[in-house]
């Protein structure tokens, strides 16, 4: 496979993120003038001396002009991105290539997405005119197809898999609790999150990510250059994206247990970034936990678990924030809200904060691991797109 | 890719949900992921059925039905129901 | 020899029992239920699903020459409807699609026409019925569908019930009505109905009896039908047929299903008739018709399949009230915060029922089910 990635080429050295949640009193504007004003001062960089910039957003926006307008801009490049909930990653990746390539020396990745001014439960998309037999189903309902489909798979009962995933729900919770920045910053009782009104299947209204307002930001320059900018700076150790064919729908052959897009983009970020037990060598993961039975399920597609076991791994705290492997510790989708053009960047931001040893110390992780994980995923099962990237402190031997 | 009609054959219920979200004048709307006899497979609702009693394994039958109705444009597709006469 | 070639008939799955409307309005109770659509139903859907009866029962490679669709409750108008039925029975597309809608009549209109053709034709008779709440219509009313295809009879398909003869008579007067677009009909006082219908029920009965060369009293079944109630008990009354010919008009099974009911009954009975079998059908609708038929030795071989009784047998009758209104939207209650399901759009449906398999079209009947495709990997 030709995926070479570019690992140690470049390097974070400035990162903002604005707290996400209702922001009734800012616009799409405000909160990009927020992370990026943020993420230029942690660099120390002016917006002028910022060569090129991409967006992401799935719908706050169109165009580079969403970012060119407010942010005052001097006929700068930017690319607006979108690849559903994945677009904030996508933002970042493009950035890094620019960098790799030589084509600029100093850029920006911005992700801002306004989802609570549409007034809608949930999150709504607008698809191109079409014959109308695509399937419209609510995200936590394609989601929840999962839980049946692994209950029956791994013979665990409808009591067992409601424990399971309030379990990471509550866990979600009690992360974010500790992250003044997140949507929901209190811990949830296993007792209220089981009780919570049935949304889709068995999910209730605390198995779903919070419907949020936010904006994320990244600075991007070479690897050599980066202690111009910063002491500490995090390098990008891989970068992978995939889209899958979407024939899960139509294939007899997916179970609705797994995401082959998952396991595919891991695997490549893995051998560009040498890692060969991702358990034992990352610091923590950053996953896409949109609902609780994705979680679930990733803690196996991107290999923190067997096959069939990671509905117990999850009860044994495994994947807690004092646990083998902390996964989202700074609250996840779940707590710290899901601003989709926003997310992938967030992940990235509290990659940057821990393995910096920045992390407000009740949730900092103390390893001496060195690696970070960002998983973002985009779609639904059987038809999604995903992005894993691996960040670390220091460059590679 | 070729075109064969699946109307008339039986379907299994591969995994489901109950859509308490989408909008419906029948809720919760039923969602299943159907394997056909003989193969093929469709992602659809489900109808006329009890929406507590769904299983992985139940058995379904094709059936016409509106999907929505917006604006008085009705979208006619097909949705499955258990497989209940004979 | 003409007549019934293939028949099918479909009764939703909800039933509506009269004693919740008396509940729920604290009005006196009706005996029986009521078929209800269900929510995702309406004339057009459940005129498919007694079509693809019918078509199951009709040997392979006999396609109708023609669809004629009748109902008092079309989905649209300008619009042809049965081109949607069409589709979905994968007919050839040199099978013509009529719609005869608007009036109750047109149901016997339909199968008129079908019968009359010179090549097998589908008459697919629907109706949803529903008044205001309370009120007769809806208590009496009832949905469902009857498709008959009808012809000169063949080897591979035989005449099940043979035309022997036919009479109608016509006349104008307002005994109801209903406005385009409104959600009930006007009734005229109903002892009015009845003076009317009566001597034109007798008329054409006379004359359709005359033709068969028969008497009332030789007649093994006597379905009459309408939706004047007193009207039809008048004809009864008059019929000269003997007590155990007259048909059950599932009044308390099923309703009165308004253009769908003479294909529904005439169905009940070529469900049990016995070979040779004389079967009379009257209709009164603005005016009176009358269908007389024979069934044949074939019959017994070709009964649909799910029957009348069958598909009564299947359905559950515990639907609320509330959601019975709910879904004829006459409660509009409020739904979640959710945005409207985008409604298909012109060209790419045209695409989609086009096929994709590029032949072309009269030997591909495969645009329908198309839709609901199998995945046959590269």
């Amino acid at each position: 496979m030709g995926s070479h990635g570019i690992r140690d080429r470049v390097a974070i050295v400035g990162m903002g993120c604005t707290p996400f949640g209702e922001h009734w009193d800012k616009s799409v504007d405000d909160l990009v003038i927020d992370s990026t004003t943020e993420a230029l001062a942690s660099a120390g960089v002016a917006v002028d001396d910022v060569d090129a910039f991409w967006l992401g957003t799935m719908g706050s926006g169109v165009s580079g002009l969403t970012l060119s307008r407010p942010l005052h801009l001097d006929y700068k490049p930017v690319s607006r991105l979108e690849n559903m909930c994945a677009t904030g990653s996508e933002a970042f990746r493009n950035a890094c290539y620019a960098v790799a390539s030589g084509a600029y020396d100093t850029v920006m990745a911005v992700g801002v997405e306004k989802l609570k001014d549409s007034g809608f439960s949930g999150l709504t998309m607008s698809p191109p005119p079409g014959d109308g037999t695509a399937v419209e189903l609510t995200a936590p309902a394609m989601f929840s197809l999962l839980a049946p489909a692994y209950r029956e798979k791994y013979g665990v009962d409808e009591q067992e898999m409601k424990d399971v995933l309030t379990r990471i729900a509550w866990k979600n919770h009690k992360n974010g609790a500790l992250n003044p920045r997140a949507q929901f910053k209190r811990e949830v009782s296993k007792e209220v999150i089981c009780n919570s009104p049935l949304i889709a299947g068995q999910l209730g209204i605390f198995d779903c990510s919070g419907v949020s307002d936010g904006s994320a930001a990244a600075m991007i320059v070479r690897a050599e250059d980066a202690h111009e900018y910063t002491d500490k700076p995090i390098y990008v150790k891989a970068l992978s994206f995939v889209a899958g064919p979407a024939n899960g729908p139509i294939d007899p052959e997916y179970d609705y247990t797994s995401f082959e897009e998952v396991v595919r983009s891991s695997q490549d970020a893995y051998a560009q970034a040498g890692i060969e037990d991702p358990r034992a060598e990352l610091a923590l993961a950053e996953v896409h936990d949109c609902f609780t039975p994705t979680e679930l399920v990733l803690m196996e597609d991107l290999g923190f678990a067997e096959r069939g076991t990671a509905w117990k791994e999850v009860l044994a705290g495994t994947f807690d924030l004092d646990g083998e492997l902390a996964v989202n510790p700074d609250g996840g989708l779940k707590s710290f809200g899901h601003p989709i053009g926003a997310s992938g960047l967030r992940m990235l931001f509290e990659c940057w904060l821990q393995l910096r040893h920045e992390a407000p110390a009740e949730r900092q992780i103390t390893n001496d691991k060195k690696l970070g994980l960002t998983h973002n995923l985009g779609g639904a099962p059987g038809e999604c797109v995903s992005f894993v990237s691996v960040v670390g402190a220091e460059p590679s031997d | 890719m070729e075109d064969e009609p699946l109307a008339d054959l039986e379907a299994t219920v591969a995994t489901f949900t109950l859509d308490r979200l989408a909008p419906s004048l029948n809720p919760p709307v039923v969602a299943a992921v159907l394997d056909f006899e003989g193969g093929g497979r469709y992602q659809g609702e489900l109808t006329d059925v009890d929406a507590d009693s769904v299983a992985i394994g139940d058995r379904v039958e094709m059936t016409f039905r509106l999907i929505s109705t917006v604006n008085g444009v009705r979208n006619y597709f097909w949705k499955a129901r258990p497989k209940r006469e004979g | 020899m003409s007549g019934v070639l293939s028949y099918g008939t479909y009764v939703p799955y909800y039933r509506l029992q009269r004693s919740a409307i008396a509940a729920a309005l604290g009005t006196p109770s009706g005996k029986g239920s009521r078929a209800v659509a269900s929510s995702d139903e309406d004339t057009t859907t459940m005129a498919v699903e007694a079509g693809r009866v019918a078509m199951r029962g009709l040997a392979d490679g006999v396609a109708p020459g023609a669809v004629y669709f009748a109902t008092a409750d079309p989905a649209y108008l300008d619009k042809t409807n049965a081109t949607a039925i069409h589709v979905a029975l994968a007919l050839p597309d040199d099978t013509a699609a009529y719609d005869m809608v608007g009036s109750v009549r047109s149901g016997v209109g339909a199968l008129r026409a079908a019968l009359d053709a010179k090549q097998p034709t589908l008459a697919v008779l629907s109706d949803l019925r529903t008044g205001l709440a309370g009120g007769n219509d809806e208590r009496d009313g009832g949905d469902a569908a009857a498709a008959i295809v009808c012809g000169p009879g063949s080897d591979e398909a035989p005449v099940l019930a043979e035309l022997v003869a036919s009479a109608s008579v016509t006349a104008e007067f307002m005994d109801r009505w209903r406005v385009p677009g409104a959600r009930s009909s006007t009734v005229w006082e109903e002892r009015f109905g009845g003076h009317a219908y009566a001597p034109l029920a007798e008329q054409a009965l006379t004359d359709a009896l005359k033709a068969a060369d028969t008497t009332p009293d030789g007649l093994d079944h006597l379905i009459v039908t309408g939706p004047q109630a007193r009207g039809v008990r008048a004809a009864l009354a008059k019929s000269g047929a003997r007590p155990e010919a007259v048909v059950d008009d599932l009044s308390a099974t099923v309703g009165n299903t308004g253009t769908a009911h003479p294909g529904l009954l005439l169905s009940s009975v070529l469900d049990a008739a016995e070979p040779g079998a004389l079967i009379a059908l009257v209709v009164l609708a603005d005016g009176a018709d009358v269908l007389v038929f024979r069934a044949t030795d074939a019959l017994a071989q070709h009964r649909a399949s799910p029957s009348v009784a069958q598909w009564i047998a299947s359905g559950r009758d515990d639907l609320d009230y509330q959601r019975f209104l709910t879904w004829r939207e006459s409660l509009v209650r409020e739904g979640p915060r959710r945005p409207d399901p985008v409604s298909p759009a012109g060209p790419p449906r045209c695409v989609e029922s086009s096929g994709s398999s590029g032949s072309s079209g009269a030997a591909a009947p495969s645009a329908a089910p198309a839709t609901c495709r199998r995945h046959v990997s590269a």
